[in-house]
């Protein structure tokens, strides 16, 4: 598909059952880490592979949280964020652990797993499709190298990719943390079919 | 100067100039150099064959087109094939899945697609450094031949 051909109707369609598992999203990790947290309104991003790998932060280390898609649709969802930031949503649960420790990536697993499993209830409740998030692969590493591989495993390495990304608040405080929806071939419009914007 | 190679992209230049390619997961960067005429060129391809793509536009991405192209970019720079030595990074599984089965092997198969098609060429391979699990930034001195990479977690490694 080439997503230069999203109409508005359809990049509004999207942008809703976004908006409602990021609300879902936001319920459960607050629950999860003690803290008041929320995710903006998503930005649908249309940019070609380059364009994500020249960004300035393209060589910062995060932690990121990479959960595959797997069942009707498939594709890929990354949840990652500067190592402060993520130590900031996670503090109440890490109580002074190091979050590189098998601890900490339990924890940070964790919130992949809430985030993912928000989103994909919210696109199973508007499709009725079977989606099921894979078991969480926690990374820290290079943000281009992590972003790069998960769009090529996608099958997204075509000019122009979908990037959909939501940020962070966390207390109220904007967060540099981002999420990704990479979907895979094909699913994106399976989604839109059902979804009657096709 | 220093010259961003991006992904999917190619750049040659010579002396003094650095060229970089940033962000290398599963794909693999690739750089010949002649330490003669100290010219080199660097690739960063992402998938190992244009094969089972239909319509392909953009050779770089793959492993398959790019390094001829990048050869015979060098051989109208005045580069003799002899004198041409590569170096190549990246290839590595970037995700540690507990489930094996979700596990791509996108890097290993890249790594394979690679050093074949530079064995094709005849094109001796003095540095590899693929595979693991980490991402690289690569940067390839074309005053010295050296490639440096840096790698979250170790720093710099000369290759």
């Amino acid at each position: 598909m080439d997503y230069r051909d999203l109409t508005i109707l359809q990049k509004d369609s999207i942008k809703e059952f976004f908006n409602i598992g990021a609300g879902y999203a936001a319920t459960s990790l607050s629950e999860f880490v003690g803290k008041k947290t929320d995710m903006t309104v998503p930005e649908i991003k249309i940019i070609s592979m380059d364009q994500l790998l020249l960004m300035n932060e393209a060589e910062e280390e995060v932690i990121s949280v990479h959960v595959r898609v797997i069942g009707d649709i498939g594709g890929s969802v990354i949840f990652m964020s500067d190592k402060e930031s993520m130590e900031k949503l996670l503090e109440n649960l890490l109580m002074g652990n190091d979050i590189l420790t098998e601890y900490g990536q339990s924890a940070v697993s964790e919130v992949g797993n809430i985030i993912t499993g928000s989103y994909l209830n919210a696109i199973s409740s508007f499709t009725g499709f079977t989606i099921m998030p894979s078991v969480p692969a926690f990374s820290y590493d290079m943000l281009a190298a992590i972003l790069s591989t998960t769009f090529i495993e996608a099958g997204q390495y075509d000019e122009n990719i979908l990037n959909l990304e939501t940020a962070f608040l966390v207390d109220d405080n904007k967060v540099d943390g981002h999420f990704y929806y990479i979907p895979a071939n094909n699913s994106l419009e399976k989604i839109l079919l059902k979804l009657g914007t096709n | 100067m220093n010259l961003i190679v991006g992904i999917g992209d190619m750049k040659v230049s010579k002396s003094p100039d650095i060229l970089t390619t940033i962000g290398l997961g599963s794909c693999i960067g690739i750089a010949i150099y002649d330490p003669i005429t100290r010219i080199g060129g660097l690739s960063h391809i992402m998938l190992p064959s244009s094969k089972q793509v239909p319509d392909v536009k953009e050779s770089h991405k793959f492993a398959d087109l790019s390094i001829p192209i990048l050869v015979d970019k060098l051989q109208t720079l005045g580069v003799k094939r002899a004198n041409m030595r590569a170096k190549i990074a990246g290839g590595a599984s970037m995700f540690k899945f507990s489930d094996k089965t979700m596990m791509m092997n996108i890097g290993e198969r890249n790594s394979e697609a690679v050093l074949s098609k530079l064995r094709e060429l005849k094109i001796p391979v003095i540095s590899i450094e693929v595979g693991g699990e980490k991402g690289r930034t690569m940067i390839l001195d074309l005053d010295s031949g050296v490639v440096r990479l840096k790698i979250v977690g170790v720093g710099i490694k000369e290759i």
